[in-house]
């Protein structure tokens, strides 16, 4: 470059350079130095690289733009002439021209250079913190890049120390999410897998239960009908020696049988007592067989909370003596709705609040009781919400298996997706959820499943949502995201959803919630997992970058005191 | 578990209550009919009948058949009573006398005396009052209809809002019978038995309209609400009911001021024989051409806050504004304004149905409030315009950064929230001048305070938002103030008895709004007002710096719990004086006034305040910016925001605008594309959204959108040059206006509501459809009109070829791309313009500006520009610059040159060429639109400033004119 002593700026034609004037050349190139504030920048607001573009030609005594080739002179001369507006890099000129308008560079020295909207020259306000951007009227804007550049580097310095801790604990992170993957996942995976066969079992062998349940209160009414119709009949055993729809097998459940087709034998005693035996412990016996689970908890008490008859209903199930050990054959019809007649009185019982002991939780004396219902009328009662019972129940198996199927496609899924760039987010599935208590809001976030919010004027909580998915940074500088979708739904309004946005940093912790729109949440944490290599070294570049900087304009103020 | 039940029922409660706010208040059949109102329904048939009667005569019938005016007294002049003058000849007093048909076959006619009042207030404004009505019920004999029922209220028992509205620059002219030579001014009252007119003026001589006044004082009916639940209607005496109250009725259920009977109701009827449709009349959302509501309803004026309004409905809007624009070209233009404050109805109806015959009827008729009348006699419609703003005073000069984009949303949360925002807008290189803050930024809804947790800095805030970037901050304060002891605002209020009173005239009124419980500021009280006025300093606002403007709503008043969402009408102001349904339309009014007021003392004169305000009344330009209220995110909300605002424009207001986006509702992106190309062409420019939305600035919908955006931000700031100058100097002419402003002779464009014109030099004729495959533009004028369409904004710097069109021809543009606008520069007319993207109208005060010269086909364009400091009222004193461009034909007619010429007009005061700001108003380039379809661009003109007293730049041309 042979013209580093034009100015542009102040119109000093640049073509001549013969010896003669040599010493004037040198004197400008001076002068330009003092006067041009980003000193490597002999073409106002130019970037190094689109100074040498612009200039490419200079000798020529043209430059180049879009299709247009034009007189050097028109290079900053305050009007734009180029069809691109890239003209102009240190005027307004062409400030919103075109989409390919030259942006106005500062040097910055002492902080870091900077690219300014076009707009920015010489409108009044200071954008550069060296003020170059002000350049019609020099002195308005005060040089704040030492200071600025001292504060960015303190910050930066900490930063790079909270990250390198971060990255430190990211691995750790990332080891224990690599661990968990490989046995808490499958093995949770098998887990649940094996739950929900046990769930399944359940509800089929409810399902057979409240089929043959029902089959036998049919065959009841009918026995009563006829009963009433002849009395005789129902002081006997006859109701007995119909069908006993105990007996069925599944496949011929759907055939119900009808009073007119005798039945040749009874049951035997063992396989009924094994059929009630089994029915009767299939549902409370898996929440029991390994502990319960959280799941499990959440599972019972919502159950207990909404819906009482279920609750209830199972209480008496688990809490329930031992079924009738030995039935006698004559006393089939007795013992058969002995079963659900028991679990009305339990029922009664509770219902007028009666004490335990008094319940006739003792089989032997409920034994008799039930002996004697003759009562048609109670007992079409009993076996009624036998029956009921039976539905009840198996709707809650039905429900216990849905909910098994959930989790197991829920522990699949965390099984299947990725929890960050390097899954460091997994490991936190072990770890307690984070709080942060806004106004009168309580923000729960339990990395990496869910956010819930609790009122603490009460009203509950609010799902914020599930998660979704993790959304890597599009560009440099901008944050790690994570997408919580399908919370519970706004009154009024669409369903409530989620997005955490991470710094790195070696603590994790909630720094700031805010709704900016109704049922959005924006949430910014720090946490090691957010921590990348790339922000890292970006960091001690501009640090290095920074330190440059800083040299160059301590020499130049050392320059300007020698003069 | 009873508590949880109460919450429960709580929790119902207020759900079934915000349901109905939000939901269906805009439904139509939760709001007040006319013919649920007594008096309305009775002048509506009334006035139909006298319609019916003036349409027969003027068919050529003696009328007399169908001339049923029934229980309406029809006014003619008392024989033998010549009308004098009185004193200071200001007025023309004469005294009318009528009865009804019905009264005449009893022989009572002529037993009612009226004494009506004639005034010139200018050449070209008149005056019409009725003084006085009383009867002569001594010589009438005892059959005498409605002896028994109260008398109508005197004239000193009716609010009158006149003295507050009218601003008169000039004393009145005094006014003569005609006969007396020379007279400037003169009223010729004639009539005969059946009518009374009253012509105006010499050249009003021809002025096609004469007013009959209808004073009804003599109800025949009255409507009592009985126990709260039954409506019953008393005829005669007798007490019959009358349907029972469903349940939306209790919406406006309330009973009735004893005193507010419809003996006080007034109308008028309005005759514009030369008159071919009507204009005007905000606001509402009909079509710019009132439609006729003979057989539909009358349209209603009572300020409501009505959000989510439903289109082309009669319904009463926010604001109220009676004046009518009775339209006839050119020649035949006249206007009438209707005074009373209190709910008003108006029947629009054209004298031949079938539109050949010129003619229409307007009738106004208002349940309280003295019947007064003023006539505008135009005779042009920009005539209109400037007489009405002579006469209600001149739209406030805004502050230039008002005239910028403003950028706002129910709620910027906090400070970080608007740093953020502000950050964005420099980041994408959006230029903006405002940032507002709505009701969240309060703590608990107590105007005048600050949320100090999510605001702790306000100040700092705003002077940051000042020093770097030139921007201002806008808070609201609305006028219920929370009833909670220990709110200063509160304290004071109660303490001073600045609160409006319940029925009783002395208990607090309280109605709830945001805050729950409230009290209402008494705005009608001129003490109150000055006390409301002395609040706006830091003292009394704390943080509150220069950098701070206000803006007011809920001031119809909204009223949750009140009738109609409003204030019941027995309230009562000032003192107990007035019941609020005498001046309900006003109140929001007087508020605006008040807080403008507030802003101007607060800073000592020194700065012209900015107040936007939802509701308004006659005279509302003078305090600042108005905009529609709580519209929707639709394309048909989209396109009504032309009628409306052109309506609003007819009624006097210049600086209005619509929310950008729309308020309610999420906007397609393409939608907000148009609707940024649509607002940046209205004077009042502000992006607003409702709490529930989504957020939509203008950088959330990436690319093509944020190009489109901030390509129509940009070119609305690149003519802000062009808004300053119209709305400095054309007089009361709004800035945005009907085509029939500019071409009232051209029919075809008298109801063009799909384009309008920015000045008399740009025509906007935006997309307001989604995706359209066809864009159709009427180009108004006859053949001479030149236009020329004003391309992409990047060639227009350059030299080239531009598309012209000439007026009658349609223009098609087929499937037009997202970033399209379709506007164009009128043949004669020079636009100023500032072609540098800068953040903020502050940042672009010292650019120079660029002169977009459109020729005529003879080579003439002319414009002006209008420069000052931008904020202070020292343009009062002269220190501006009005600079007068005109072209001039070469010496040399066959050179293909043009000269353009400056010359500046004001006072002269401001010859320091950098007084304002160190601008010195330089030249950057002048572009030049020649007829043979071609640009042509002198580059840096030599012209060191456009405040030279005189200039001229020749500028050579591509081909010859």
């Amino acid at each position: 470059m042979d013209r580093e002593g034009v100015d542009w700026q102040m119109g000093h034609s640049s073509h001549r350079s013969g010896r003669r004037y040599r010493w004037v050349g040198w004197w400008l190139i001076l002068l330009a130095i003092l006067l041009s504030h980003p000193a490597h920048a002999q073409l106002r607001g130019a970037s190094p690289e689109v100074e040498k573009r612009l200039l490419a030609h200079a000798a020529e005594g043209y430059f180049q733009c879009s299709q247009q080739r034009l007189p050097i002179d028109a290079l900053n001369d305050d009007y734009c002439d180029c069809v691109d507006g890239t003209d102009e890099p240190g005027t307004a000129a062409c400030s919103g021209v075109s989409p390919h308008t030259l942006r106005f560079y500062c040097s910055n020295r002492g902080y870091l250079p900077e690219l300014l909207h076009a707009s920015r020259v010489n409108d009044g306000f200071c954008d550069c913190c060296d003020g170059s951007d002000e350049w019609q009227r020099p002195g308005v804007c005060n040089d704040t890049c030492p200071e600025r550049g001292d504060a960015l580097r303190a910050e930066l310095e900490d930063k790079v120390g909270r990250w390198e801790a971060g990255r430190q604990q990211r691995r750790l992170l990332e080891q224990k999410a690599a661990a968990r993957r490989q046995r808490r996942g499958p093995q949770m995976v098998r887990e649940h897998r094996a739950q929900l066969h046990i769930a399944q079992r359940a509800e089929r062998r409810l399902s057979r239960w409240k089929r043959r349940l029902e089959a036998y209160t049919k065959l009841l009414e009918s026995s009563l009908e006829r009963a009433e119709l002849t009395p005789a009949t129902h002081a006997t055993a006859g109701m007995g020696a119909e069908t006993d729809p105990l007996s069925e097998t599944p496949a011929s459940e759907d055939e119900h049988p009808t009073e007119d087709v005798p039945s040749s034998s009874p049951v035997p005693d063992e396989l009924l007592d094994e059929n009630m035996q089994n029915e009767l412990q299939a549902v409370p016996q898996p929440s029991h067989a390994d502990g319960p689970t959280a799941t499990e908890r959440s599972w019972r008490k919502r159950h207990a909370h909404g819906r009482e008859g279920v609750a209830s209903a199972k209480d008496t199930a688990s809490s329930s003596p031992t079924p009738p050990q030995q039935l006698e054959s004559e006393a089939c019809r007795a013992v058969t709705l002995s079963w659900p007649a028991y679990v009305i009185v339990r029922a009664w019982q509770r219902v007028l609040q009666l004490r335990r002991r008094d319940l006739l939780a003792n089989y032997r004396i409920l034994r008799p009781l039930l002996g004697r219902v003759r009562d048609a009328t109670a007992l079409r009662r009993d076996a009624s919400a036998c029956v009921s019972l039976a539905a009840s129940e198996y709707h809650a198996a039905v429900r216990q298996r849905e909910h098994r199927h959930r989790e197991l496609e829920e522990a699949q899924r965390q099984q299947t997706a990725r929890y960050g760039p390097s899954d460091a987010f997994y490991a936190f599935h072990d770890e307690p959820c984070f709080q942060k208590q806004v106004g009168e809001h309580e923000f729960e976030v339990c990395l990496p499943r869910k956010v819930t919010q609790r009122s603490s004027q009460g009203g509950g909580n609010a799902l914020l949502g599930h998660f979704e998915r993790v959304q890597e940074p599009d560009a440099p500088g901008k944050p790690l995201r994570m997408l919580f979708e399908n919370g519970d739904r706004c009154w009024h309004g669409p369903t409530r959803h989620c997005v955490i946005e991470f710094t790195c940093s070696n603590v994790t912790d909630i720094l700031h919630v805010e709704e900016p729109e109704k049922c959005f949440y924006r949430i910014r944490m720090s946490c090691p997992a957010a921590c990348n290599e790339q922000a890292i070294r970006d960091a001690r570049e501009t640090l290095e970058v920074l330190r440059r900087s800083r040299e160059s304009a301590r020499a130049d103020a050392a320059a300007w005191d020698i003069k | 578990m009873g508590l949880a039940w109460s919450r429960w029922v709580e929790v119902l409660l207020v759900t079934a209550l915000c349901l109905a706010l939000l939901a269906d208040a805009a439904e139509w059949h939760k709001f007040r009919k006319c013919d649920e109102l007594a008096f309305c329904e009775r002048h509506r048939e009334a006035g139909r009948r006298a319609a019916d009667g003036e349409y027969a005569r003027r068919r050529g019938g003696d009328g007399s058949g169908s001339f049923q005016l029934g229980n309406i007294t029809r006014w003619h002049v008392l024989r033998g009573a010549p009308p004098e003058v009185d004193r200071d000849g200001r007025w023309l007093r004469f005294v009318v006398a009528g009865g009804s048909e019905r009264a005449s076959q009893n022989g009572t006619a002529g037993s009612v005396r009226l004494e009506v009042a004639v005034a010139a207030a200018t050449e070209t404004i008149f005056a019409v009052r009725a003084l006085r009505a009383y009867s002569v019920a001594e010589h009438a004999p005892r059959r005498w209809l409605w002896r028994r029922e109260a008398p109508p209220p005197a004239e000193e028992d009716r609010f009158r809002p006149t003295d507050d509205v009218v601003r008169l620059a000039e004393p009145p002219l005094p006014l003569r019978r005609r006969g007396t030579d020379g007279d400037p001014a003169c009223a010729v009252v004639d009539g005969d038995a059946e009518s009374t007119w009253i012509t105006v003026n010499d050249r009003a001589a021809q002025l096609p309209s004469y007013p009959m006044l209808r004073i009804q004082h003599q109800p025949f009916r009255i409507e009592l609400y009985a126990q709260g639940m039954r409506v019953a209607r008393a005829q005669r005496g007798q007490l019959t009911p009358h349907a029972v109250v469903n349940a939306r009725d209790l919406w406006y259920m309330h009973p009735l001021d004893a005193n507010d009977t419809a003996s006080a109701s007034v109308a008028a009827d309005v005759l514009f024989p030369r008159a071919q449709c009507a204009l005007g009349l905000p606001q509402h959302t009909l079509n710019l051409r009132l439609p006729n509501t003979h057989n539909t309803t009358p349209i209603r004026l009572y300020n409501l806050d009505v959000f989510e309004y439903e289109l082309e409905k009669e319904l009463g809007l926010y604001g109220s504004i009676p004046m009518v624009m009775a339209f006839g070209g050119s020649n035949d233009t006249v206007g009438a304004l209707w005074m009373p404050a209190s709910e008003t109805y108006v029947d629009v109806r054209p004298v031949d149905p079938s539109g050949r015959d010129r003619g229409v009827h307007v009738h106004f008729y208002s349940e309280h409030g003295v019947p007064e009348l003023f006539l505008f006699a135009g005779p042009h419609p920009q005539a209109v315009a400037r007489q009405l703003a002579q006469l209600t005073g001149p739209p406030a000069m805004p502050p230039l950064f008002a005239l910028g984009y403003h950028q706002s949303r129910w709620n910027y949360l906090d400070e970080s929230d608007v740093r953020q925002v502000n950050a964005q807008l420099d980041a994408h290189d959006i230029p903006c001048d405002v940032l507002w803050l709505d009701i969240e930024h309060t703590d608990a809804k107590k105007y005048f305070t600050w949320d100090v947790r999510k605001f702790p800095h306000p100040d700092r805030l705003q002077r940051e938002l000042a020093t770097r970037s030139g921007r201002q901050l806008v808070t609201i304060v609305d006028p219920h103030i929370k009833s909670e002891p220990g709110y200063s605002v509160h304290e004071a209020a109660r303490r001073h008895g600045w609160y409006v009173k319940q029925a009783d005239g002395v208990t607090d009124y309280d109605g709830h709004c945001w805050p729950g419980r409230s009290h209402y500021i008494d705005f009608a009280d001129a003490a109150v007002r000055q006390a409301w006025a002395s609040r706006f300093t830091p003292e009394h606002y704390p943080f509150m710096t220069e950098h701070l403007h206000i803006w007011v709503d809920m001031n119809e008043p909204s009223v949750f719990s009140g009738p109609e969402g409003t204030m019941p009408k027995d309230a009562r102001h000032v003192r107990g004086r007035w019941a609020h349904g005498q001046l309900h339309n006003i109140y929001g009014h007087y508020m605006q006034r008040a807080t403008f007021q507030g802003l101007k003392q607060g800073r000592h004169g020194r700065q012209r305040p900015f107040v936007l305000s939802r509701s308004f009344f006659t005279g509302t330009q003078r305090y600042g910016a108005v905009w529609t209220g709580d519209n929707r995110a639709d394309w048909a909300h989209l396109r009504v925001t032309v009628p409306m605002l052109l309506s609003m424009g007819v009624g006097g207001l210049s600086f209005v605008g619509a929310d950008v986006g729309g308020f309610f509702g999420d906007p397609s992106p393409e939608l907000l594309v148009r609707w940024y190309q649509v607002a940046a062409f209205q004077p009042f420019f502000r992006a607003h959204a409702h709490l529930d939305t989504k957020r939509r600035e203008p950088w959330l919908f990436g690319e093509p959108y944020t190009a489109a955006i901030r390509a129509a931000i940009e070119e609305r700031y690149a003519l802000l040059p062009y808004w300053y100058t119209l709305l400095a100097t054309e007089g009361g002419v709004p800035p945005m206006r009907p085509l029939a402003y500019e071409f009232p002779d051209d029919a075809e464009v008298t109801a063009a509501q799909s384009s309008w014109m920015v000045g008399a030099a740009l025509l906007v004729a935006p997309v307001m459809q989604e995706a359209p495959s066809l864009h159709l533009v009427d180009l108004p004028g006859d053949a001479s009109v030149l236009w020329y369409a004003l391309g992409e904004r990047a060639s227009r710097l350059h030299a080239g070829v531009v598309a012209v069109h000439r007026g009658g021809d349609q223009v098609e543009y087929a499937a037009p791309g997202l970033q399209q606008t379709f506007t164009y520069q009128r043949g004669g007319t020079v636009v100023a313009r500032r072609e540098r993207r800068r953040k903020s109208a502050a940042a672009a005060v010292n650019d120079p500006y660029t002169l977009h010269v459109a020729l005529d086909a003879r080579g003439g364009a002319r414009g002006r520009l209008y420069i000052d400091d931008g904020r202070s009222y020292a343009y009062r004193q002269g220190a501006y610059w009005l600079v007068e461009l005109q072209t001039e034909a070469p010496e040399d007619q066959t050179a293909a040159a043009v000269w353009l010429c400056g010359r500046r007009t004001d006072p002269g005061l401001v010859t320091d060429a950098t007084a304002f700001d160190g601008a010195p108003a330089t030249l950057e380039r002048i572009v030049v639109y020649a007829p043979c379809g071609q640009r042509a661009v002198l580059k840096r003109p030599n012209v060191t400033s456009l405040a030279q007293p005189h200039w001229q730049v020749r500028v050579a041309l591509p081909c010859r004119i």
